[in-house]
């Protein structure tokens, strides 16, 4: 049955991704198509390895980034100190302080010690600081749901929101360079060698990417919010650990649909999670047409232009299709010349004008753990 | 507030070698379960636990996973084996240290499909979990909520890891708590203590350990649960 819950508020975003600083400047790469053409290279392995990525310009320290990232946040906002204590802190990571990790531990080696490899582990601990960085007095939580860890971070945060337990949430999507993520996606054969075509017939992989990205969520209406979240849902698909069936993602997008009380043929746009791997794209494509049949409206992956940032995709590709809805348009998928037949639907192959309506968000991750996010213009 | 049906718990001190846990879980699920790591099978065993004193788990049921430090052992292998021996993480040891794999498994061995989340806050992540899993929107009618600590060898360098003195006891558990809102003769109830707690009760695994401890005494009472949580078990219950 179609309800409307109480609508949570976007309040303005910063991020921090492959095309520097700013929703803005990541919207404006998405709508022109610029595929960063970047590579990094990982030594001191049985043999040199070059991978396709997107990193963050600069030389920042991921602590550095996710501060600057959240201030700008807080700032767009308007929060003041006392909004702070009713703000609770939401971020969504999948390899957390990892690369901090790796760097200390090579560090100590290069030192000449034996050397600990993960000390201090606690997997809170950068909410921990950010908050007391930051001031914000409510509670914190740091969601590891791979992939969809910061979509889920939205949810939860806009549920709390929802049901008045906090004013503000501060929700953040993080991810930083770190040889675990691209030695390990390599490894499962899932990096493409130069580009990555999501929905393609010829797609052959990811191409990952670093970003901090961060929103805060509001329950009043402010002059400059822009965006609500209307709703979403999670679910598990225990079928697979790493390829989501088409069923399981039909059924999340329709609960996310009924959470905010949507139906499927109001939807304007599409956000696919859109990897460009083989199974992902199959298992989505699938869905889509399992819950739009032929009414599938314009769709589109950005990860061809900012890369998969993992545990961050979730606030930073939610900023980014907002900046680019906002300029007018849904942005093509880059890199998306030809149909596959298993899959038989088209995304976006030019920019796209879309009217005001709701938008459908995919996220989906390892361990089978599938987000769907509404959203909606105010 | 959360009626708790059914709990489940594996709790032990660290020894010099570690117990084999594949045995223990062959032993108690009847099943081999390949190609996971420690921490998997700790929380596998848990949650099978807590299943054998529910009777059942309803398909719906909602799956959380609390913990401080997820995949710990298996991250330390791969961080040793890139610095030391120059090599890249199989597909299996990247693939097991994915936030959410533990609850995959859990899922797929307990033919669970409801939401499913990785959850952490310092020293409190149990208490956070409680939190989200209150949530009205969420609409859990049934959730198996989990708290796993993983022992990592050698114990000598455990130690310094966590900033530990030498001669310090370390442990590793797996605590499960399975809440049904549809039933009718839960065993204790888990709700808001109304305000924030000025001290907490206890932290990190220390809560889940009282939990189950309580719950399995014959004392009466309420126990604290963080800072911002009461249980109190229902006196009718058996």
């Amino acid at each position: 049955m179609s309800r409307a819950p109480r609508p949570v508020y976007f309040n303005g975003g910063a991020s921090l991704s492959s095309h520097g600083w700013g929703i803005a400047a990541a919207a404006d790469a998405c709508l022109q198509q610029r595929v960063p053409q970047g590579r990094v290279v990982l030594p001191d392995l049985e043999s040199e390895i070059s991978l396709p990525y997107c990193a963050i310009p600069g030389s920042l320290p991921s602590a550095g980034r996710l501060q600057e990232v959240a201030a700008a946040a807080i700032a767009g906002a308007q929060l003041k100190a006392s909004d702070l204590s009713r703000t609770g802190l939401f971020i969504g990571t999948s390899s957390g302080d990892i690369a901090e990790h790796e760097r200390h531990y090579a560090a100590e080696r290069r030192s000449g010690q034996a050397g600990i490899a993960i000390r201090q582990p606690l997997h809170g601990a950068m909410a921990q600081r950010l908050a007391h960085a930051c001031g914000i007095g409510g509670p914190c939580y740091t969601f590891s749901t791979a992939c969809s860890a910061s979509a889920n971070a939205l949810l939860y945060a806009a549920w709390m929101i929802r049901e008045e337990r906090l004013d503000h949430a501060l929700v953040l999507g993080v991810e930083c360079q770190n040889r675990i993520s691209l030695l390990g996606f390599r490894s499962m054969l899932l990096v493409a060698r130069d580009a990555c075509r999501p929905f393609d017939a010829a797609r052959e992989g990811i191409i990952l990417g670093e970003a901090v990205a961060a929103t805060v969520l509001s329950g009043t209406l402010t002059a400059d919010a822009r965006w609500c979240l209307q709703g979403g849902a999670n679910l598990c698909d225990a079928t697979h650990p790493t390829n989501p069936s088409p069923e399981t993602i039909a059924q999340v997008i329709r609960l996310a649909l009924a959470d905010a009380g949507v139906a499927a043929q109001e939807i304007r746009a599409v956000k696919a999670h859109g990897t460009g791997t083989a199974s992902n794209d199959q298992g989505e494509a699938l869905g889509l047409r399992q819950v739009f049949a032929g009414n599938l409206p314009p769709f589109t992956s950005i990860k061809p232009v900012l890369g998969h940032t993992l545990g961050a995709c979730g606030v930073l590709e939610t900023l980014v299709v907002q900046g680019c809805l906002e300029r007018g348009d849904l942005p093509a998928t880059a890199g998306f010349t030809t149909v596959d037949p298993a899959l038989g639907i088209k995304p976006a192959m030019i920019s796209t004008p879309i009217g005001p309506g709701p938008v459908l968000l995919n996220f989906f991750g390892f361990g089978g753990n599938n987000c769907s996010l509404v959203m909606a213009p105010c | 507030m959360l009626k708790l049906r059914a709990f489940g718990a594996l709790h032990q001190e660290l020894v010099p070698e570690p117990l084999d846990l594949r045995v223990l879980l062959k032993a108690e699920t009847g099943q081999n379960f390949r190609r996971i790591n420690r921490f998997i099978e700790l929380a596998l065993l848990g949650a099978c636990r807590c299943r054998q004193h529910a009777g059942e788990i309803s398909g719906d049921t909602a799956l959380y996973l609390a913990c401080d430090s997820p995949m710990l052992a298996d991250s330390v292998k791969i961080l040793q084996g890139m610095e030391l021996e120059g090599r890249a993480p199989s597909p299996f040891e990247f693939m097991n240290v994915s936030g959410n794999m533990a609850g995959y498994y859990i899922a797929n061995h307990l033919g669970l499909s409801g939401p499913q989340l990785a959850l952490h806050r310092n020293h409190e992540s149990l208490e956070a979990a409680l939190e989200l899993l209150m949530l009205h929107s969420a609409q859990h009618r049934r959730a198996l909520l989990g708290y796993v600590e993983e022992g990592v060898w050698p114990l000598s360098e455990q130690r310094v890891r966590l900033g530990l003195g030498a001669d310090a006891p370390l442990y590793e558990s797996s605590h499960w708590f399975y809440f049904d809102q549809d039933c009718a003769t839960p065993i204790a109830q888990i709700e808001p203590a109304g305000h924030d707690l000025a001290q907490p009760a206890a932290q990190g695994p220390a809560d889940a350990l009282a939990l189950t401890r309580y719950l399995g005494s014959a004392g009466t009472g309420e126990l604290r649960l963080g800072r911002r949580m009461v249980a109190r078990k229902i006196a009718t219950a058996a």
